[in-house]
């Protein structure tokens, strides 16, 4: 049994479906990447799996228990956090306040200030006076003091300079590895996510068109920038710059 | 030589201590068809709003046919011939297409949904449209005024294959009847396919300016776009890369 | 009358002014309160808390124990139940739609007031010790005292709560983004009940601790909102401190005028203090303020962004209005002269909607001075009319020209201030016209009514009191003429959303950013539709006064507007249609006249039927009655349609 099992997930705005009959899985301790174009329906998806997005068909199960019937209050408690692309932050809290909001107790777990050693160097300071990495890290920080099961991070690397994001990688892979999280992200960096990430669910015209190991994916590299460049965009043999 | 119909010389906007644009330096000649790129947040959105009046510039100078852009507001930019399209569309849901293109100030020798081919639609209301044809609604109302120049926010977004061709043919159509064109767009093969030039975005730069074919082969573009395909040796484990990024 | 002005003097009456201070803090903070957790600029605080004093005076004096205690609790349940019935089915709906909830809700509390306790000044018994106290030689009341004492503990008991509490940092945190909170998993819901209650017994502790020092009266109370708003509306909505000290503010420079109207130096019209400085004093700091801060203010306050109401264009209006009129005749010619009046004062509530509909439903611009504009309208018709004695076409057009003007003055700050400060603004405009302008004896009526000359035409007198070709009064002659008004007005609003001006106003309300990207001139088209509201609120004015064959005061005041603002909501804001279901649904009008005929029900029912008729279709029927009837017709001959091919 899957961590989260989405199946058959229909959903959109209005009446109008975005996503179309969408399958994926992240197991425990798995990190797991939604890649595909603009326009695809990856954070439709991330939206409808938190419950933000409502769903017209399918089911979504945590743990073996669906969690379709629940508002996204509730998903949250029963251990999926989403970090959307807008991060959803506080500006006007401090970092501290923040924190405090997330875990109910005045400090980070430990766990969490050893995955994030700046939070403590940043506790008075404003949310809006944080640089956008800054934002990022305590987006993920106050998600993972709610301890879920499931992290869902959607375009985590939006904004952020390649360092920043490079750092931010091994911290999602040590909450998979150390804490048995499950973790489902949308990158727009392909290569950087293959480099990370245990396995891809690649997302086409609202629905799921591929889906695999990082090593089977990786030879379909061309497929995947095809799907953001347009077709031979990629350098390949054939087509020298 | 001729005289480019927008000019614009290191262009700069902060967002509170947020760069949003950084020394951008773009010109548009009569008659282009100029395609904007770049990942999400590369700031191609804001650089049409800083062209159109909606966003404050912080610096940089904007010229119109020769004219300081940056003395008027929206309405006087509009009314001078710089029209635009939204990524929302922003239509005006209580209005028929044809009221919604009657609101456009100026005037029109061919009505624009003749034009576009949508004049069968003209006493329907937006919200019965489907997409593509509420896509094609603004930029009827964009083209109402006859403007010079048309600034256009990822009209490809959510239009199926035929639609996009559609979309590119009209383009096409509006370059030769001597409006210029910026299209901002995730499509590739339409931007790369209908433009005379593509200009590349990322963090707010240019990063590359030049015709189709160099910027589909362009390391840094493939870059920006599918993060760097280089080695792991510039991880930091422990995260202290974190908050440093404002040194770039 | 006149008194010396010394600093004791002075001194005494700033402690004074302390009650009256505290009584506004105690609102503000609680505004503060309920805007940050839900949005909603609760324009039902001074009567909610007006209800609580009531409950609590009745209580006192019919001797039963902890009627403070009781009051509170009620205080609690009230603010409870606004939200849940209220303000938790309309936590998608617009800014637009929770303000006019919220003027429901003022007037359906009004309502039960004065059903219950009637209108006129009731005593409060005191809680507070009523004894003075010897201050630098002044003796000052000592419960002024103790107010504000109160008023600053309470105050800095709310600013630890929000800042150190988990409760309070949650608060905060939703108002940041609900949306992050909601992901976090917080219940958003249980924290909005719980401020609704913090707001509510904020208000009605101190409604029934002040209520001594003023005196309980409906009114009075319910639009003490407008300083309310004021120090609110300075402390940007989110600031305690600010709010607080705006409001002592108020409420010392208040008793202070007090005390310089009883100087011989102070402006004098026949014989007593220039009236209304007091209300003068709230409109110009928030005009002022509002204007030199722009657009510094919360954003949530300036973007009255859709969902508004639906506003289609007019279908078949010629042949409609053909239909209209020849059915207006005939029930001018054949109803009896009850039926009559209710059908006249129907056509001119129709009137006075087509003006909201022009403003706030053409250009999304939410003005609560109509009756303001009208009674511009109606006061400038009497004077050219009676003082300067000028025969008939030029009274009525001097009238209608005065409110064109008055309310292109309001469309001033219209082109800075958007969206909800406007609303309040107007708001706090309305009251100072009725009390500065419409209530001076000398360019107004004072307290009793001006007379209006009737129209003469060609010496023959067309009055509601007069007998029209031998039939008893009102006068069908009259109604004829309210009638003509009323078409013309139903005309110029029809052509107007078929024009192409109409067609801009509209994007304007649609989007400002995208009207200006296609070249429309938003200011001009936002004064264009103030001065057509005005001309539409003035035709209403100068009605009134012909029917009334007088103004008074009283008929052009605030509340008048909210509830007027209502009932065209209520119709139907966005179109004519909407504008005559309006009219229909006016007080004295031909609805409450059929309802209180044929079921017996008291016509001192009929504001209570309105404002809960105002809540009610805020969240059932956003578009007003009118479309939604339309919608309703129109599926039905669909499905007929249908059946009729199957």
């Amino acid at each position: 049994m899957s961590l989260l099992d989405v199946r058959g997930l229909t959903a959109g705005y209005g009446a109008v479906p975005v996503v179309r009959d969408v399958g994926l899985s992240v197991e425990r301790g798995e990190l797991v990447a939604l890649l595909g174009a603009n326009g695809a329906g990856k954070t439709t998806t991330l939206l409808a799996i938190s419950g933000l997005v409502g769903l017209q068909a399918g089911e979504i199960t945590l743990d073996g228990r669906p969690v379709t019937a629940l508002t996204p209050a509730r998903r949250a408690r029963a251990g999926i956090q989403h970090v959307p692309e807008d991060r959803s932050l506080f500006p006007s809290l401090t970092v501290d306040e923040t924190i405090r909001l997330a875990c109910r107790t005045r400090r980070a777990p430990g766990w969490v200030l050893d995955l994030f050693p700046a939070l403590e160097r940043l506790g008075g300071r404003r949310v809006a006076a944080l640089s956008g990495g800054e934002q990022q890290m305590l987006a993920l920080a106050r998600a993972l003091c709610r301890d879920p099961s499931l992290l869902v991070v959607d375009e985590m690397s939006l904004g952020l300079a390649p360092l920043v994001v490079n750092a931010f990688f091994p911290v999602l892979r040590r909450v998979a590895a150390e804490r048995g999280c499950g973790v489902l992200i949308v990158e727009q960096h392909v290569h950087v996510a293959l480099r990370w990430v245990d396995r891809v669910h690649v997302m086409a015209g609202g629905t799921v068109a591929a889906s695999g190991t990082v090593e089977e994916m990786r030879p379909r590299i061309d497929e995947l920038a095809g799907a953001y460049l347009g077709p031979s965009a990629y350098p390949t043999e054939g087509d020298k710059p | 030589m001729t005289v480019p119909l927008l000019r614009a010389e290191a262009l700069s906007l902060y967002y509170g201590g947020v760069c949003a644009l950084r020394r951008i330096d773009v010109e548009i000649m009569p008659g282009e068809l100029v395609g904007v790129i770049g990942p999400n947040g590369a700031g191609k959105s804001t650089l049409l709003d800083a062209i159109t009046g909606f966003a404050p510039l912080t610096d940089g100078s904007l010229t119109f046919e020769g004219r300081d852009l940056r003395r008027h507001g929206p309405t006087q930019r509009a009314r001078m011939g710089v029209a635009r399209t939204w990524q929302t569309l922003q239509l005006f849901e209580d209005l028929t297409v044809a009221e919604n293109v009657r609101t456009a100030v100026g005037r029109h020798s061919v009505s624009p949904l003749v034009r576009l081919g949508i004049d069968r639609l003209a006493e329907r209301m937006p919200g019965e449209l489907s997409h593509g044809q509420r896509v094609l609604v603004g930029v009827a109302r964009a083209l109402a005024g006859s403007p010079k120049l048309l600034l256009m926010d990822e009209p490809a977004a959510g239009l199926d294959g035929h639609e996009r061709a559609l979309l590119g043919e009209i383009l096409r159509d509006v370059v030769a009847s001597g409006t210029s064109v910026v299209l901002v767009d995730h499509d590739m093969p339409l931007v790369l396919g209908i433009c005379d030039r593509v200009c590349v975005l990322d963090f707010g730069e240019v990063i590359t300016d030049g015709p189709p074919h160099a910027v589909r082969h362009d390391p840094a573009v493939i870059a920006a776009y599918l993060g760097a395909d280089e080695g792991e040796d510039s991880e930091s484990p422990d995260g202290s890369g974190i908050g440093k990024e404002a040194v770039r | 009358m006149t008194s010396s002005l010394g600093p004791e003097q002075v001194l005494a009456f700033v402690a004074l002014g302390l009650g009256y201070g505290a009584l506004i803090a105690g609102l503000a903070t609680g505004l503060v309160v309920t805007y940050r957790s839900s949005g909603v600029i609760n324009v039902a605080a001074g009567a909610t808390a007006a209800l609580v004093a009531y409950v609590y005076s009745e209580l006192r004096t019919t001797g039963v124990p902890f009627a403070l205690v009781i009051g509170l609790v009620v205080a609690a349940v009230l603010g409870a139940l606004q939200y849940l019935l209220v303000y938790r089915p309309l936590a998608k709906a617009g800014p637009l739609a929770k303000l006019v909830a919220s003027s429901g809700v003022l007037l359906t509390a009004q309502a039960v007031i004065v059903l219950r306790w009637g209108a006129d000044p009731v005593a409060a018994p005191a809680i507070l010790p009523q004894e003075t106290v010897d201050l630098l030689g002044v003796s000052i009341p000592q419960d002024r005292l103790l107010l504000a004492g109160l008023v600053i503990v309470a105050t800095a008991l709310l600013w630890a709560l929000y800042r150190h509490t988990r409760f309070g940092i949650a608060t905060r945190a939703t108002a940041d983004s609900a949306k992050g909170s909601v992901l976090l998993g917080l219940s958003t819901g249980r924290l909005e009940v719980a401020n609704w209650v913090i707001a509510s017994v904020l208000g009605g502790l101190f409604g029934m601790l002040a209520a001594p020092t003023t005196q309980l009266q409906p009114t009075t109370f319910t639009l003490l909102v407008v300083p309310v708003l004021t120090a609110a509306l300075l402390g940007g909505f989110s600031s305690f401190g600010v709010t607080v000290a705006t409001a002592f503010g108020l409420g010392v420079v208040n008793s202070l005028i007090a005390l310089l109207q009883g100087q011989s130096w102070f402006p004098q019209v026949e014989g007593t203090p220039l009236p209304g400085v007091t209300e003068l004093v709230p409109f110009l700091v928030l005009a002022v303020t509002l204007y030199l801060r722009g657009r510094a203010l919360p954003d949530r306050l300036t973007a009255v962004a859709p969902p508004m109401p639906r506003a289609p264009r007019p279908r078949r209006a010629g042949p409609a209005m053909a239909v209209g009129a020849v059915v207006a005749v005939a029930a001018l010619a054949g109803l009896p002269f009850d039926w009559r009046q209710a059908l006249v004062n129907s056509m001119l509530g129709a009137v006075l909607c087509l003006s909201v509909v022009v403003t706030t439903g053409f250009v999304g611009q939410i003005s609560f001075a109509q009756m303001a504009v009208a009674g511009a309208a109606g006061y400038v018709m009497a004077t050219v009319g009676g003082d300067l004695g000028l025969p008939f076409p030029l009274p009525p057009l001097a009238g209608i020209a005065a409110a064109v003007l008055t309310s292109l003055l309001f469309s001033v700050p219209a082109r800075r201030v958007r969206g909800l400060q406007l609303a309040v603004l107007t708001l706090a405009g309305g009251v100072a016209a009725q009390r500065f302008w419409f209530g001076n004896p000398q360019w107004g009526s004072g307290l009793r009514p001006a007379n209006v000359a009737p129209i003469t035409v060609f010496g023959m007198e067309i009055s509601p009191s007069r007998s029209f070709w031998g039939t008893e009064p009102p006068s069908q002659g009259f109604g004829l003429v309210v009638l003509a008004a009323l078409l013309g007005c139903v005309f110029l609003v029809a052509w107007l959303r078929r024009s192409d001006l109409g067609a801009r106003m509209l994007a304007v309300r649609s989007s400002e950013a995208a009207a200006a990207a296609t070249g429309v001139n938003v200011g001009a088209v936002k004064t264009l539709a103030f001065a057509i509201g005005g001309l539409l609120a003035g035709v209403a004015g100068v009605l009134y006064g012909y029917t009334f064959t007088g103004v008074s005061a009283d008929r052009f005041g605030p509340l008048t507007s909210i509830a007027f603002f209502g009932v065209a909501v209520l119709g139907g804001v966005g179109t004519v249609g909407g504008a005559l279901v309006g009219g229909l649904l006016v007080a004295q009008g031909l609805l409450f006249h059929a309802v209180t005929t044929w079921f017996g029900i008291p016509p001192d029912y009929q504001p209570l039927f309105a404002g809960l008729a105002v809540v009610l279709t805020v969240i059932g029927s956003p578009d007003g009655v009118a479309v939604s009837v339309a919608d309703a017709a129109r599926s039905l001959r669909v499905r007929r349609l249908a059946l009729g091919e199957s």
